[in-house]
C-alpha cells in the first residue's frame, strides 16, 4: 500500500520539524517547506495526499494557498490542515474534509485528524469492490478474497444489520457484527442471503481472533447453517425458559467449556435466546450443548416449545396512544427513537429480580449487548431491557442499582424519560428519605409517572406518607405469585402517561 | 436604578452599538419570529458582571468606566451581525442569530479571552458566561431568555465557580474532587472496589453506558475524554464503541498505549505517559443535553476514591482545563 504524503507548509522551523518527525514515526511521508510559493510548487509537483499550512505562511499565506489549489483539477480534492494562532474564516473551507487547528499543537491529535480525513477519503474513493448478496453471496465472495490474497474490511449489511469481515492475505482475521465477534458473527452473516458488500482495500492491524483456514472455516459454517436448519425442531425454542436442575460446583471437572460457561450464565439469565446471544460459541454450538444438557437433566425446560403463543402485552391502540405522548414530550424529533423508564433501586438484588419477573411480559426483551454480561445481571446499570413499541419505537428500561450517590447518574442520564420505578425492600425503607429526594430531584428536571415497588414486610402507610403519594397511588408487591406484579407496573405507567398531560420541562 | 437612567447610562458604555433591554427584548422577539419562519435557530449568551461588582458598577464613573471597556471588548469579540446590550444591571446580552449550540458555545470561549484580559484587582471571580438557544431552549424569545438565566443561576452554583476552580490547575483539581466527601445530587463521592458494595466492574459499566448513550443518539454532537492508565482495543469502552455505527460524538482515549490504537473505531487516541494517570482514571462526557464527569482514584488494595458529577459548569471547566493543559484543541463538541 503506498504511502500517504504529507506536504508541511509552517514559517516556524522546529514546529516543521517536530510535526514532520512525528509524522513521519507512524509511517506517513513528509515535505517541509517554509514559505507559501514553495508550498504551491512541490503541490502541484508531488501531489500530496494532505497540505499542512500555517495561514500566516511568507510569501503566499495559507488561506490564499488553499484557494489557488482549489481551482487546479489536479489539487482540487487535497485536504487542506490550517494551523493559526486564532480562528480566522477561510473561505470555501469543507467541513468534513479540511481541518482547522489552532496553536498550540498536539502532535497526536493533529496526527489523529490528518488520519481520519485520510480514512474518510480513501473509503469514499477506494471502495474496490461492491455489490449485492443476492447475486454473489458471502462465502462466494470470502473465497474470492481469499483466492486473491487480497488485504482490508469487507462490511456487509442486511436490513438494519451491518457486519464486518477483516481479511488479511486472504485469510480471515476477524468478523464482528454489533457485540458478537469471530466465528460466531461470521457464521450469522453467512445466513444473510439479501442485502450489500463493500470491500475496502486498507492496511488491517486488528487482532488475528479467527484461527481456522480460511476454506475450513467457510465449510465448517455452512456445515452449522445446515445442522441449525435441519435440527430446529429438536432443539428448545428461542423463547423457551431453562432452570438449572444441579448445583454447578457438582459439575465434573474435563467436561467442554462451552457447558461450564452455559451452566455459568444460566445462573443469571433463563430464556434460551439470552445464553445463545451472551455465550462465545455459535448459535449451532450453543443450541447444540443446551439439547444435550436438557436431556441429561442438567436443564429443565419450563415451557417446551410449541406452547400455545403468547397474548400481546399491549394492544396497537395501546402502543399507538403511548408512542403519541411520547412524541408530545420532545422538542427534538430527531432523538424520538426511544423513550426510557428510569428503574432506580436501593440494591442490585432488587433490580435484578425486577427484571426477571420483567421476562415474563411477552414482548420484554433482555439487553443481551453489555460488554460484562456475567455482571450485568448482578449489578444492573445503564440498558437492562426493551419493549418495541408500533413504529419501531423503544422503550427502555434504564436501570440506576443504588439511590445512594448516584444523582449525578440519575440527573446526567435522563434524556427522553416517560416513566420511573423505584423499588425498596426491607433493608431499603431505610433509604426512604433518598428514594423520595430522588423522585423528588427527577420531578423537578422532567415530570413523569412513577410506579412504586416494594418487597418484603414493609410499612405501606410510613412510606406512603414519606412519599407524599395520592390516594389513588399505590405500592406494588414485587415477588407476589398471585399476580402478575411487573405486568400490573408498567400498566399503571403507561395508563398515567396516556392519561395524564406530562408536560415536558 | 429605573429604566431610563439605566438606557442612558447604556447609549454611553459604546455609541450605536451597545443597546437596552428594551431594544434587545424587541429584537430578539423579531429574531425568534425570523428564526421559526425560516425554520432556523439563533442563540443568546448571557454575560453575568456580579463578580465584577454589579449593580454598583453604575455607581461610580471607575464603575462606567469599566463598563465601558466590557462593552467594548464584547462588541470587537462578537460579529457584525450580532446584537450585545445590557439586560439588566447584572448581566449583559449578546444575541446571535443564525447559532446553533455550539457556535455559542464558541462565542462564550472567545469572550471568555477576551473579558479575561480586562484585569479588575478587585473582581477576582470574573464573569459568568450562559446561553440558550432556539428552538431547543425555548419556543419564543421569553423562554429562551428563561432558560438562559436557569443555565446562569445554575453556573454560579456550580462548584467550578463557587470552590474556584478555575484558577487552579488540572492535577490540583483532580486530587480536590477525589479526596472530598461531596453528597449532592449533582455531585457526589463514592467508594468501589475490593470490599465495596460497589465493584470495581461499575465503573467500566459507567463508561459503558455513556458510549451506550452516544450510540443511541449518534447524530448527537458531543465531547468524551476517557483517561485511563493503558489504552488498548480490548478496553470494553473500545469494544462498545468499536460495535457502534459512525457517531457524531468526539471521542478522545488518553494513555499509554501502542501502535494498534490508532485502528480503534470512532475514537482518537492521544497517547500520554503521564504517572499521574497510573493512580487516576477519569470520563468526563458533554453533549447538549448530557454533562457528566467521573473521576476515581485507586488506592492501595484495588478500592477506588470516586468522585462523578452531573454539574455542567464543573464538567465544560474539566474539559478546558485538560486540553488547555495538554496543548490540545479548545472544542465542546
Amino acid at each position: 500500500m503506498d504511502r500517504h504524503k504529507v506536504l508541511i507548509g509552517l514559517k516556524d522551523e522546529s514546529e516543521a520539524t517536530a510535526l514532520s518527525g512525528f509524522l513521519n514515526g507512524l509511517g506517513l511521508e513528509t515535505i517541509t517547506v517554509s514559505d507559501g510559493a514553495r508550498a504551491l510548487e512541490l503541490a502541484i509537483q508531488e501531489l500530496p495526499s494532505v497540505i499542512a499550512v500555517d495561514t500566516a505562511l511568507p510569501v503566499i499565506n495559507g488561506e490564499r494557498l488553499f484557494q489557488i489549489l482549489r481551482k487546479n483539477p489536479h489539487t482540487s480534492r487535497v485536504p487542506f490542515l490550517f494551523i493559526s494562532e486564532s480562528v480566522i474564516d477561510v473561505k470555501g473551507f469543507r467541513a468534513g474534509v479540511d481541518i482547522f487547528l489552532m496553536r498550540p499543537l498536539n502532535l497526536e491529535e493533529t496526527y489523529g485528524r490528518i488520519r481520519q480525513t485520510l480514512s474518510a477519503r480513501g473509503s469514499m474513493a477506494s471502495k474496490e469492490i461492491e455489490g449485492r448478496l443476492s447475486q454473489m453471496s458471502l462465502a462466494d465472495m470470502l473465497q474470492f478474497l481469499h483466492l486473491n490474497r487480497k488485504e482490508g474490511e469487507l462490511k456487509v449489511s442486511s436490513g438494519d444489520r451491518t457486519g464486518s469481515v477483516f481479511i488479511k492475505e486472504g485469510s480471515i482475521h476477524n468478523a464482528v457484527v454489533e457485540s458478537t465477534e469471530r466465528e460466531k458473527a461470521l457464521f450469522r452473516m453467512l445466513q444473510w442471503t439479501d442485502g450489500r458488500f463493500e470491500f475496502i482495500p486498507k492496511a488491517v492491524t486488528t487482532p488475528k481472533k479467527i484461527r481456522a483456514a480460511t476454506g475450513n472455516l467457510l465449510m465448517e459454517g455452512m456445515r452449522q447453517i445446515d445442522e441449525l436448519r435441519n435440527k430446529e425442531e429438536q432443539f428448545p425454542s428461542p423463547d423457551s425458559i431453562l432452570k438449572l436442575k444441579i448445583d454447578p460446583a457438582t459439575l465434573p471437572k474435563g467436561l467442554q467449556p462451552i457447558i461450564y460457561e452455559l451452566v455459568g450464565l444460566a445462573r443469571a439469565n433463563s430464556r434460551v435466546k439470552d445464553l445463545v446471544e451472551r455465550s462465545h460459541s455459535t448459535d449451532y454450538e450453543v443450541y447444540k450443548a443446551i439439547s444435550s444438557l436438557v436431556a441429561k437433566g442438567v436443564f429443565e425446560e419450563a415451557r417446551p416449545a410449541g406452547a400455545p403463543a403468547e397474548q400481546e402485552f399491549l394492544t396497537t391502540d395501546q402502543m399507538i396512544s403511548i408512542r403519541e405522548k411520547i412524541m408530545g414530550r420532545f422538542a427534538d424529533i430527531t432523538g424520538l427513537n426511544y423513550g426510557k423508564i428510569l428503574v432506580l433501586a436501593t440494591s442490585a438484588g432488587l433490580v435484578a429480580e425486577f427484571i426477571r419477573e420483567c421476562r415474563k411480559i411477552p414482548g420484554f426483551s433482555m439487553n443481551t449487548k453489555s460488554a460484562f454480561p456475567e455482571i450485568s445481571l448482578v449489578n444492573p446499570l445503564g440498558e437492562v431491557g426493551s419493549f418495541r413499541l408500533y413504529g419501531g419505537m423503544d422503550l427502555i428500561l434504564y436501570s440506576i442499582p443504588t439511590v445512594k450517590s448516584m444523582g449525578p447518574l440519575w440527573r446526567s442520564f435522563t434524556s427522553n424519560l416517560v416513566g420511573l420505578v423505584l423499588i425498596w425492600d426491607e433493608e431499603g425503607a431505610g433509604f426512604i428519605k433518598e428514594i423520595a429526594a430522588a423522585r423528588r430531584d427527577i420531578s423537578l428536571l422532567r415530570r413523569v409517572p412513577a410506579a412504586y415497588v416494594v418487597k418484603g414486610r414493609i410499612d405501606e402507610t410510613a412510606c406512603a406518607s414519606a412519599l407524599g403519594l395520592k390516594a389513588d397511588e399505590h405500592l406494588f408487591r414485587l415477588g407476589a405469585r398471585e399476580r402478575d406484579e411487573a405486568s400490573e407496573v408498567f400498566y399503571s405507567l403507561f395508563g398515567n402517561l396516556i392519561k395524564d398531560d406530562y408536560a415536558a420541562v | 436604578m429605573d429604566t431610563e437612567a439605566r438606557s442612558a447610562i447604556t447609549r454611553k458604555l459604546a455609541p450605536s452599538r451597545f443597546y437596552d433591554s428594551y431594544f434587545l427584548t424587541e429584537y430578539g422577539r423579531i429574531e425568534a419570529s425570523r428564526a421559526n419562519r425560516y425554520n432556523t435557530s439563533f442563540s443568546i449568551v448571557l454575560i453575568d458582571i456580579d463578580g465584577y461588582g454589579g449593580s454598583s458598577l453604575f455607581e461610580h464613573a471607575q464603575g462606567i468606566e469599566f463598563l465601558k471597556k466590557l462593552a467594548t471588548a464584547v462588541i470587537d469579540t462578537t460579529r457584525t451581525c450580532d446584537v450585545a446590550g445590557l439586560s439588566d444591571t447584572h448581566r449583559m446580552m449578546v444575541i446571535l442569530p443564525e447559532t446553533d449550540h455550539f457556535g455559542a458555545l464558541a462565542t462564550i470561549k472567545k469572550l471568555s479571552r477576551s473579558l479575561g484580559a480586562l484585569k479588575k484587582p478587585d473582581a477576582p471571580v470574573g464573569a459568568v458566561f450562559a446561553h440558550a438557544t432556539f428552538p431547543r431552549d425555548g419556543k419564543d424569545f421569553g423562554e429562551v431568555v428563561g432558560a438562559a438565566l436557569k443555565r446562569s443561576f445554575e453556573r454560579k452554583e456550580s462548584l467550578w465557580e463557587k470552590e474556584g476552580l478555575k484558577h487552579r490547575l488540572f492535577w490540583e483539581i483532580i486530587g480536590n474532587l477525589t479526596s472530598k466527601g461531596y453528597t449532592g445530587p449533582d455531585a457526589a463521592s463514592f467508594d468501589a472496589g475490593a470490599g465495596q458494595e460497589l465493584s470495581e466492574f461499575f465503573l467500566d459499566q459507567i463508561n459503558e453506558l455513556m458510549v451506550r448513550e452516544i450510540a443511541r443518539s449518534p447524530e448527537k454532537r458531543g465531547i468524551m475524554y476517557y483517561g485511563a492508565k493503558s489504552i488498548s482495543a480490548s478496553l470494553p469502552v473500545v469494544k462498545t464503541l468499536g460495535s457502534a455505527g459512525a457517531v457524531s460524538t468526539k471521542v478522545f482515549l488518553v494513555g499509554e498505549g501502542e501502535g494498534s490504537v490508532w485502528e480503534v473505531k470512532n475514537a482518537l487516541p492521544l497517547l500520554l505517559d503521564d504517572p499521574r494517570l497510573r493512580e487516576t482514571f477519569f470520563t468526563f462526557f458533554l453533549n447538549e443535553d448530557t454533562a457528566y464527569a467521573l473521576v476515581c482514584k485507586e488506592n492501595w488494595g484495588a478500592t477506588f476514591s470516586c468522585f462523578h458529577t452531573s454539574d455542567n459548569g464543573l464538567v465544560e471547566g474539566l474539559i478546558s482545563k485538560f486540553q488547555q493543559e495538554y496543548s490540545l484543541q479548545e472544542q465542546l463538541g
